[in-house]
């Protein structure tokens, strides 16, 4: 405390300007968003299904389409239900 | 098994294990001894008398000067690795020299290079500043676990372990039920973990340490640098008190806590642990307090990896694991290792031996 200095999640960690993808766990949901460096985003409920979708960068990454939906296996799970609307 | 990932920097020993004694370690299947020479210099040498292999390590082998002399037959080498004197002859054979090993000492950790020597240069090392930062107090310790390093990298990358694992010193059940938030740097090559819990339990570790009564804010945010170096970065406040408008965080408590995985054979690692805060740093309560407790906490993981490699090792080839949303970043760093590791597979002109290099 008496070190007085920024939050950790900012005073210590090194950041680049580079290729950064993200993974977002929908609060109340079971459900992960995945965003890869090029904005193209997905829903998954299954870490390695994500991870093999991020990684196959650019495949599949359409950024002007509707990639923050969920694909129809994933919603019909039911969870969904408007949580990450 | 775990593949090694060669051609990387690892921590070998804390600054203040390597002095005028000889320290045996091995690291990626290596064997070294480390020593300081008089005028301060850390040095790394293959731990194996090239006569008859004798290790370096053992006693009766000792250190005259900047020279190691072997404890078998008298083998003598400076702290190039040259064989200054072999017994009852004046000939040196010209293979009879020591391997030498790029060494670095930064954060009061000694990092040594394990691959081809001229590559070691263009390779950073990650920091831990506040390890050597009078602003933090930092307390640490270092345990051989019997099991493969990809264990613990899967331990420390999914904190949830702790509501089960800790319960009593780290855990409580809103570790496990809070969702988290994975990054990966692909250029940094970095994973980073992050857990925000608000208005929950403050387990024993930081009520006693920081003396925070009641309920707590507390950041769980994970900085791994693949293979060997993990940050985790740790605010703890009473629930409601803000970082500050400025950005400065005065009103909170930070505790960095460190880990060096460092892989010794295949199925032994060396888990070096670090607890670096900013509260009460003049307390030597909470120092004793706090390394009593994260040594347990730590020998906790010990024992349970300890089984878990075990229980590995009698599986079948392909057995099947099942991963979920709190594998998140455990996977992310499962994959940069293993893209390290075909990056970093030995080359043919891995036997150049290289000068010592010592940055301050």
């Amino acid at each position: 405390m008496t070190g007085g200095g920024s939050p950790p999640g900012g005073q210590a960690q090194q950041q680049s300007d580079g290729r950064i993808f993200r993974v977002f766990w929908i609060p109340g949901t079971d459900f992960l968003r995945a965003t890869c460096y090029c904005e193209a985003e997905q829903i998954f409920d299954d870490p390695i299904e994500l991870w093999s979708w991020l990684l196959d960068h650019p495949r599949g990454h359409d950024i002007g389409g509707s990639a923050a939906e969920p694909r129809d296996d994933v919603r019909q799970e039911g969870q969904l239900s408007g949580a990450i609307r | 098994m775990s593949v090694f990932v060669r051609n990387q920097w690892y921590v070998a020993a804390y600054g203040s294990e390597v002095g005028r004694e000889i320290l045996g370690r091995t690291i990626l299947g290596e064997s070294i001894v480390f020593f300081r020479s008089t005028q301060g210099i850390a040095v790394a040498l293959t731990g194996r008398c090239v006569h008859r292999r004798f290790p370096l390590s053992q006693s009766p082998t000792r250190l005259v000067d900047d020279t190691i002399v072997c404890g078998y037959h008298g083998f003598t080498y400076d702290s190039t690795g040259s064989c200054v004197y072999v017994p009852a002859q004046k000939r040196i054979p010209r293979t009879a020299r020591l391997g030498t090993y790029p060494v670095v000492e930064q954060d009061g950790l000694v990092w040594v290079w394990i691959g081809d020597n001229d590559k070691a240069e263009a390779t950073a090392i990650p920091r831990a500043p506040y390890l050597s930062d009078s602003s933090y107090t930092v307390v640490k310790g270092m345990e051989v676990l019997n099991a493969r390093y990809g264990l613990l990298v899967d331990n420390l990358m999914d904190l949830s372990h702790e509501t089960y694992l800790h319960g009593g010193y780290i855990g409580t059940p809103e570790v496990a039920e809070t969702p988290i938030q994975t990054e990966v740097d692909e250029d940094a090559g970095i994973v980073r973990v992050s857990r925000r819990m608000t208005d929950v339990d403050c387990p024993p570790f930081y009520s006693e340490s920081t003396g925070i009564t009641g309920t707590i804010d507390r950041w769980q945010d994970i900085e791994y640098h693949p293979p060997c170096l993990y940050l985790l970065h740790s605010r703890i406040a009473p629930t409601g008190v803000p970082v500050r408008a400025d950005g400065s965080d005065a009103d909170a408590c930070h505790a960095e806590i460190v880990y060096a995985i460092t892989p010794s054979t295949e199925n032994t690692t060396y888990d070096f642990w670090m607890v670096a805060r900013d509260f009460a740093i003049d307390d030597d309560e909470v120092s004793q307090y706090l390394a009593k407790s994260n040594r347990a906490v730590v020998l906790q993981d010990v024992v349970a990896l300890n089984v878990l490699e075990i229980a590995l090792a009698s599986e079948p080839e392909g057995y099947q694991e099942l991963s979920v949303n709190i594998d998140t970043g455990g996977l992310a760093a499962r994959r940069l290792l293993a893209k390290l590791a075909a990056e970093g597979s030995p080359s043919l002109d891995s036997a150049v031996p290289a000068a010592v290099v010592v940055r301050p």
